[in-house]
């Protein structure tokens, strides 16, 4: 026997008893059932190995006569062994684990039915011979399941685990590879070469073996390598990812595939799922839990949530390298997430800002006094109908949209207001590109620099149109308020001092007549002070109404029948029963203003008519006076606005206003048109009750 | 006997100053609105014009404004009547001093002071 032969016999027994060694090791770290089968088939292995290299060669003693036996029957375990590791990823049908485990049973069961075993290079009996067949049929069959099923399995995972597998996957080709020729090796003395090769195999099987088990860190890395690419791409994607969802965009495709596995889920610290993988079209959920019961389920932590991958069956024993690299995404992602809490927090505050300033109608600007250049927020272009997308801020536009009769020296103003401290305020007109004119207050902070020289002016523009229209509207309303308030006191009070000083010199008649002037003035008074009491409460939007159905014919008839038609004067209705949105007395108030008026302005025939069409009521007094002097029209529901007659009339000239505040406040609207062929028509337009 | 022409929309007002004249000796005449106050003035010819500024069609200013601009008229003084707390400030620039003022509500011995003004 050469020294060759004689070496790698030596090393055999080793190599195997190492092989048993790292697969009990690995057993001891993960404790699953793969674990469990791959230690025991590579301590069989080994065991068988290293027992048999202690036994001595020739001795024919009952004892090593049971002991070879044993062998052989212990041998017979360690394909089904390898079998069962595999079948423990993803079970086999139930006819192939009852197939292999009957011909198991079969082969461990032979050696015991023979009263001796042939010795080496004897000549083998019929019987042992077919024996010799079922051995190698049962161990080449279940090797060949086992290399077949861990190749094809290896093919949708992740490098270092595809690898890993089919390294496997060769190791037991190689031993089936060196069974088949120990056992298929003619009679007699086999040729030295041909030992060594089947030696050869075999060692080369527990290489493999080892390899796949407990592969070197330089080789892991070699094989993971191809993986590289796709990591990168997940780390630049990262990069981008604005938002959470983003993030668990780019990442959970390319973890889910790095983990061999069918979905991966990222969940916020409520537990909240932002975002969700899926590779199968089975239920995730079921998924879930099944993978969950397999204890192949990956959790990093992220940020203060959670990245959730659902591994392949292969993951938790080849696997390792894989989920260190998820680590690794996770911990990137994780610098994203809270990349993007801040970007979206910032964003938050900005869009709040933005809407805040839209609803304020404030603008804010920042200008550089030096280089005379702007920055504005997204109002300041609103305000003067610009583009912000599409429009450049300058101080040069801005000046050019003010009213030209607003705008001053701007250098003598600024010059001001350094000199005062820096604090500017303005009151101008601008006109908007659109041609509207809106009113503006500027107000403004000056930042100096070390030396004391202005650098730079921040500050708010306000649209004030609004309040400068109700600033006009107040004023008009007070001159006019007052101007109708002196009217009746001065005569009310004339006609006291007439009386007092004059009523000797006065006839009875003259007497009656200051009265009934003194009376009228005060009755006037009275009713004016009511109807501004009124509409102020309107104006302040705190009236005293609740909407709800109303029917429209009663409302009519109530008011027909307290305000009847002066003495020739006729009142014709066309009013059918329709319910509008209102309130019930106010809608009184209303008609009953509307048709005083007719009374008042009109001729001799008032029409009162209801209609309802697409969910709106319509409701018109019309009559045939002389209708509303076109004049008058545009400021006809304004306050204080009476006719040219009206001195004719008993009036506080608020009627109007007061009828239209509590249409509107009805949501409903009041429009006046001349009726045909002469006349003046109310039309009230409310919302039908909804049924 | 003088005659004044009472100029103003509100027919009370309008029979409270022509009590309060006719008791001091005047005549009175009345218009209740521009138009017709010039016409009464050119057939009429008051000695003088209690004019209402704040009137429905031309007000109190448009018609000064007429007054002044007829030379046969413009000789007749005019009093302003206004519910104006402060009359001269509301004055159109072009209209400054050419009329006395009287400030509503008025009593007796404001109207006639007002018309010994002129």
């Amino acid at each position: 026997m050469s020294d060759l032969l004689r070496i790698l016999e030596i090393l055999q027994p080793f190599v195997f008893g190492l092989l048993a060694l790292i697969a009990l090791l690995q057993y001891r770290r993960h404790r699953s059932a793969p674990a469990a089968w791959a230690a025991l088939t590579f301590v069989i292995l080994g065991a068988i190995l290293i027992v048999s290299a202690v036994l001595p060669e020739e001795a024919d003693t009952p004892t090593l006569r049971f002991t070879g036996k044993a062998i052989i029957a212990v041998f017979a375990l360690f394909p089904y062994s390898l079998y069962r590791f595999m079948a423990s990823f993803r079970s086999p049908p139930r006819w192939l684990d009852s197939l292999a485990l009957a011909l198991t049973l079969l082969v461990m069961i032979g050696p015991f039915l023979f009263e001796r075993l042939p010795e080496e290079g004897e000549p083998r009996t019929a019987a042992f011979g077919v024996y010799l067949l079922l051995f190698l049929g049962h161990f080449v069959l279940l090797s060949l399941i086992v290399s077949w099923k861990l190749w094809r399995s290896g093919k949708d995972l992740p490098a270092v685990s595809r690898k890993r597998m089919r390294t496997l996957s060769l190791g037991s080709l190689a031993l089936a590879t060196a069974v088949i020729l120990a056992v298929a090796a003619p009679s007699g003395e086999s040729p030295e070469g041909f030992q060594v090769t089947v030696q050869l195999f075999a060692l080369g099987s527990a290489l493999l073996f080892l390899l796949g088990f407990a592969p070197p860190a330089t080789l892991r890395s070699a094989w993971r390598r191809s993986e590289g690419p796709q990591l990168d791409a997940a780390e630049a994607g990262l990069m981008e990812a604005q938002t959470a969802e983003d993030i668990a965009r780019v990442i959970l495709p390319r973890v889910a595939t790095l983990a061999g596995g069918r979905q991966a889920l990222l969940l916020s610290g409520s537990g909240e799922v932002l975002g969700h993988y899926s590779s199968g079209e089975r239920d995730g959920a079921t998924s879930l839990q099944e993978a969950a019961s397999q204890e192949r389920i990956v959790r990093v932590p992220v940020g203060n949530g959670e990245l959730v991958v659902e591994a392949s069956e292969f993951a938790p024993l080849f696997g390792d390298d894989e989920v260190q690299m998820i680590k690794r995404v996770a911990f990137l992602a994780e610098l994203a997430v809270q990349r993007a809490l801040l970007v979206e927090s910032q964003l938050r505050i900005q869009q709040q800002l933005v809407e805040a300033q839209a609803v304020a109608r404030v603008g804010s600007w920042e200008w550089d006094v030096r280089t005379d250049g702007t920055v504005w927020s997204e109002q300041m272009f609103h305000l003067i109908g610009a583009d912000p997308a599409t429009t450049e801020s300058t101080a040069a536009l801005y000046r050019s949209r003010i009213h030209p009769d607003d705008l001053m020296n701007p250098e003598e103003e600024l010059t001001l207001a350094f000199a005062a401290g820096g604090d500017y305020e303005s009151e101008h007109r601008l006109i908007r590109l659109d041609g509207d004119i809106i009113n503006v207050r500027s107000r403004a902070k000056t930042v100096f620099d070390d030396a004391g020289r202005p650098m730079k002016m921040i500050g708010t523009s306000q649209d004030v149109t609004e309040e400068k229209k109700l600033e006009a509207f107040r004023t008009q309303f007070i001159a006019n308020a007052a101007h109708e308030l002196r009217t009746p006191l001065t005569s009310l009070l004339g006609f006291i001092e007439i009386i007092t000083s004059q009523r000797d010199k006065m006839t009875e008649e003259q007497v009656e007549e200051a009265f009934e002037v003194m009376s009228r003035s005060g009755e006037r008074l009275s009713t004016l002070v009511q109807n501004m009491l009124d509409l102020t409460k309107l104006q302040q939007g705190t009236p005293d109404i609740t909407l709800g159905p109303v029917d429209l014919q009663q409302v009519v008839h109530r008011a027909l029948e307290a305000n009847p038609p002066p003495a020739g004067v006729e009142v014709s209705k066309r009013v059918p029963s329709v319910t509008a949105k209102g309130d019930p007395n106010r809608l009184d108030q209303i008609v009953t203003n509307l048709l005083t008026n007719a009374y008042k302005y009109g001729g001799k025939r008032v029409a009162v008519d209801v209609e309802q069409s697409d969910g709106r009521v319509l409701l018109s007094v019309t009559d045939d006076g002389p209708g509303v002097d076109p004049l008058l029209v545009p400021n006809l529901f304004d306050p204080f606005t009476r006719g040219r007659e009206s001195h004719r009339i008993r009036g506080s000239g608020l009627g109007l206003s007061i009828v239209k505040m509590l249409i509107e406040a009805s949501e409903g609207s009041i429009r006046y048109e001349p009726a045909v062929p002469q006349g003046a028509r109310f039309c009230v337009e409310l919302r039908a009750a909804e049924s | 006997m003088k005659t004044i022409l009472v100029v103003d929309d509100e027919p009370d007002i309008r029979l409270m100053s022509r009590y309060m004249l006719e008791a001091n000796g005047f005549k009175v005449i009345e218009a209740s609105d521009g138009p017709s106050c010039l016409q009464m003035m050119r057939e009429v010819a008051p000695d003088l014009v209690l004019l209402d500024i704040r009137m429905p069609g031309p007000d109190g200013w448009t018609v000064l404004r007429e007054i002044l601009s007829d030379p046969e008229l413009a000789r007749i003084p005019v009093v302003m009547a206004s519910a104006h707390a402060s009359p001269r400030e509301a004055e159109p620039d072009d209209l400054k001093g050419r009329a006395g003022y009287l400030v509503k509500p008025f009593r007796q011995a404001d109207l006639l002071q007002a018309l010994e003004q002129i």
